[in-house]
């Protein structure tokens, strides 16, 4: 791979927005998760017709935006990111005016929000019913990088990011790649996704969902449970920062993104693609594996995945503390990446990562367990990856922000 | 944000036919649709002309045991890819410093519908996870880099017709901070029976036989389907085959003003809403110096991805100028600005 140094030194985090089960903003989420609270539940809004049911991690009634059941599922994942993005547009200190003096991208991860996947209105296509185009002129206003850009009244570049279960991490990182190179002077990007029985009963058919709350990284583990939720940051140009006098949460110091070539839903068992990814945002960051203070891991509980993550992190980072923070939030798909960034930053900021809950016995698969106990950590950088569908592996590096 | 992209290699499947003689026939003689499909309305049954795109020869590329489970979507993705490395040259294609980036209006919705079809009339236990791994976006995206075994890096951007100035503006930066060397990058969307019923329903009961992009005022799109690749590299060494993209930009239709002097390659597509604005944005233009290519390809939101591979296969073939500029509208006012010489 052509060697790049130090590619994102420039691009400044701040702000943050971030929604899911374990929380209605930032400052909540990371209060539940510090207090080691999880609240994984039955669902009743979204049900199938199993042997089993399985637990999910659905928003809290007092994350949900105004009018979300009201409105129609596939417009739920931008209102998720809408919602997002105005908390983390006020934490960087930018309103509607401000946002108007720079040209301000949108790079939006997600599975379902731009999936057309309306059972009501195909059950009535397939069986000659002749469904009302009602739903599909909502799918069509329903993009979620549309519908931020709308709302926020931007005109700039936009797109929305599917890279399966790493879609909000390579949203941010292609976000960060945007600002470097002068495409945009601000950008809003993230992840989003919501709970519905499409994935539901897709989850369930890959036998990868866990009857009980996950175990990231436990040698019982059975699978993941899923999730719901957003996560939106605002990245800027220093010199747009700078002239501002924004706050700096933290720096994007690192992306990498590599592929598996090997399996449409089963990560490569030796991490290839994954340790690529790696060595990738490092070297942009110009640092070494010891300088990674700790990892949020994508540890999603299900046994390939986490043999994966395990094997790899035990060769490259054998005394690097790690967690899984999908125990709190659950797998929120393409917002998972998102939201672990942000949970990311928040450690980082605070030096001290939350136990990795759900994990009691260790793999021994692999030489390395997750903190079991909110950990204490000593550095200036942090790495959250993403191991997603198809072999698409992403990595974020970030460095701490200036101190105050 | 300047970097020169040059184009090393193009890949076309479409219902045109499969590959640059397919291409350079059709451009040479017009395109019409040649296929149909029948759909079931409430007065019985149509017959709609379509664009279709024929995957099979990608088994002269691939053993058919590796397609196995591989869909329509990803195979016309896989095989436009095959073509395009094929036609730069294994010199210019190294797997690991190769990026890919797949571009879609719609994504890999025939085969969602494909898995609610098992749940729906099944129930939910009979979901089929071979079609719910396949009808993820990044499926195509996926399948190429594991059939073609590309270890870099891999993206899809879903964003209906904005989806390929999205893309290329993503491959102009990952050349230029030189994450990779070479960018496999390519636009697809496929045809379904809900896309034909969403047709029927919003352009009116009066089906189009034949399409006339340049004639504004009517509803002529007929839907298409395939995919179009390019290998895209720096511009360093020799000269590429098929030119270079010099700038790609995403502007505002009412604030962006189309250069005179140099062909437009205008993105209508036979939607008479966008064609109204076409109308509105190319006003000043000598009505010779704008072409349309959907003719020969149909309608589809990563029409701008074929736009801009069959306009650069005919500018190598001398049919039209070098330098050319590709515009795409969507029905919010957003353009995408393509210049290649």
């Amino acid at each position: 791979m052509t060697s790049v140094t130090n590619s994102f030194s420039a691009v400044r985090i701040t702000g943050t927005g971030c929604l899911c089960a374990a929380g209605a903003n930032v400052p909540e989420i990371m209060s539940n998760i510090y207090s080691n609270i999880r609240a994984p539940v039955i669902s009743e809004r979204v049900r199938a017709d199993h042997p089993e049911l399985y637990p999910m991690f659905e928003l809290p009634a007092s994350a949900m935006p105004g009018d979300y059941y009201k409105e129609q599922e596939a417009k739920r994942c931008g209102l998720l990111a809408i919602a997002a993005a105005t908390e983390a547009l006020d934490n960087a200190g930018l309103d509607m005016d401000n946002l108007r003096k720079y040209r301000v991208g949108v790079c939006i991860g997600t599975t379902v929000g731009n999936a057309m996947n309306n059972e009501s209105f195909y059950s009535d296509f397939l069986l000659d019913r002749f469904p009302d185009m009602h739903p599909i002129k909502t799918y069509l206003q329903a993009n979620p990088a549309d519908m931020v850009a709308r709302h926020f009244n931007l005109k700039s570049l936009r797109q929305c990011i599917a890279n399966a279960c790493a879609s909000g991490t390579v949203a941010i990182g292609q976000a960060a790649e945007w600002i470097k190179n002068g495409i945009c002077d601000i950008a809003i990007a993230g992840g989003t996704d919501i709970l519905c029985r499409v994935i539901y009963n897709g989850f369930i058919s890959l036998k990868i969902t866990d009857s009980q709350p996950c175990r990231p990284f436990d040698k019982n583990r059975q699978g993941l449970n899923l999730g719901e939720g957003a996560g939106i940051i605002i990245l800027e140009s220093d010199q747009v920062a700078r002239q501002r006098d924004a706050q700096v949460n933290a720096i994007l110091c690192g992306y990498g993104n590599c592929s598996d070539a090997y399996h449409i839903s089963a990560p490569k068992r030796d991490g290839f693609g994954l340790e690529m990814a790696i060595n990738m945002a490092l070297g942009q960051a110009g640092i070494n594996y010891d300088d990674i203070a700790f990892i949020n891991a994508h540890g999603t509980a299900t046994p390939e995945n986490d043999s994966v993550e395990g094997i790899l992190f035990s060769r490259l980072f054998s005394h690097t503390p790690f967690n899984s923070t999908k125990g709190y939030t659950g797998h929120t798909l393409g917002a998972a990446g998102a939201i672990e960034a942000i949970i990311t930053i928040e450690e980082l900021k605070r030096q001290k990562i939350a136990a990795s809950i759900g994990f009691q016995v260790s793999d021994p698969e692999f030489d390395v367990d997750p903190v079991t106990e909110n950990t204490p950590i000593h550095g200036r950088y942090a790495l959250s990856d993403s191991v997603a569908f198809g072999g698409n592996n992403a990595v974020l590096v970030f460095q701490q922000g200036p101190q105050e | 944000m300047t970097c020169r992209m040059a184009i090393r290699g193009i890949g076309l499947v479409g219902g045109f036919g499969c590959g640059t003689e397919a291409a350079l026939n059709a451009l040479r003689n017009g395109g019409r649709p040649d296929d149909f499909l029948m759909l079931k309305v409430p007065a019985g049954t149509v017959k709609y002309p379509v664009y279709l795109a024929n995957p099979d020869p990608l088994k002269k590329f691939l053993s058919p045991s590796k397609l196995r489970r591989v869909n329509k979507y990803s195979q016309l993705a896989a095989l436009a890819a095959c073509m395009a490395i094929q036609d730069a040259g294994q010199a210019v294609y190294q797997h690991s410093d190769t990026g890919v980036i797949v571009a879609s209006g719609y994504g890999a919705s025939t085969t969602t519908f494909a898995f609610l079809e098992d749940v729906i009339l099944e129930g939910d236990n009979f979901a089929s996870p071979t079609l719910f791994s396949n009808s993820v976006h990044s499926s195509a995206a996926s399948h190429v880099t594991i059939l073609l075994q590309i270890k870099g890096p891999c993206l899809t951007v879903i964003q209906f017709e904005m989806s390929m100035i999205a893309a290329l503006l993503n491959a102009q930066v990952w050349l230029k901070d030189k994450k990779v060397d070479t960018v496999l990058l390519g636009g697809i969307d496929e045809i379904n029976q809900v896309l034909l019923y969403c047709y029927y329903n919003f352009y009116g009961k009066d089906i189009p036989q034949e399409m006339t992009p340049l004639n504004y005022e009517l509803q002529t799109a007929i839907p298409g389907e395939g995919a179009a690749f390019m290998v895209l590299t720096r511009d360093e060494g020799q000269v590429p085959p098929y030119g270079y993209i010099d700038m790609v930009s995403w502007e505002t239709s009412s604030e962006h003003t189309i250069p005179e002097d140099i062909l437009i390659i205008s993105g209508s597509d036979g939607h008479r809403t966008c064609g109204l604005q076409y109308r509105k944005l190319l006003h000043r233009i000598d009505h010779n110096n704008i072409k349309t290519f959907s003719q020969i390809y149909g309608s589809m939101p990563c029409g701008q991805m074929f736009d801009l591979a069959l306009a650069s296969v005919a500018a190598r073939y001398g049919l039209i100028p070098n330098s050319y500029c590709s515009i795409k509208l969507d029905a919010k006012g957003n353009l995408g600005v393509i210049h290649h010489s």
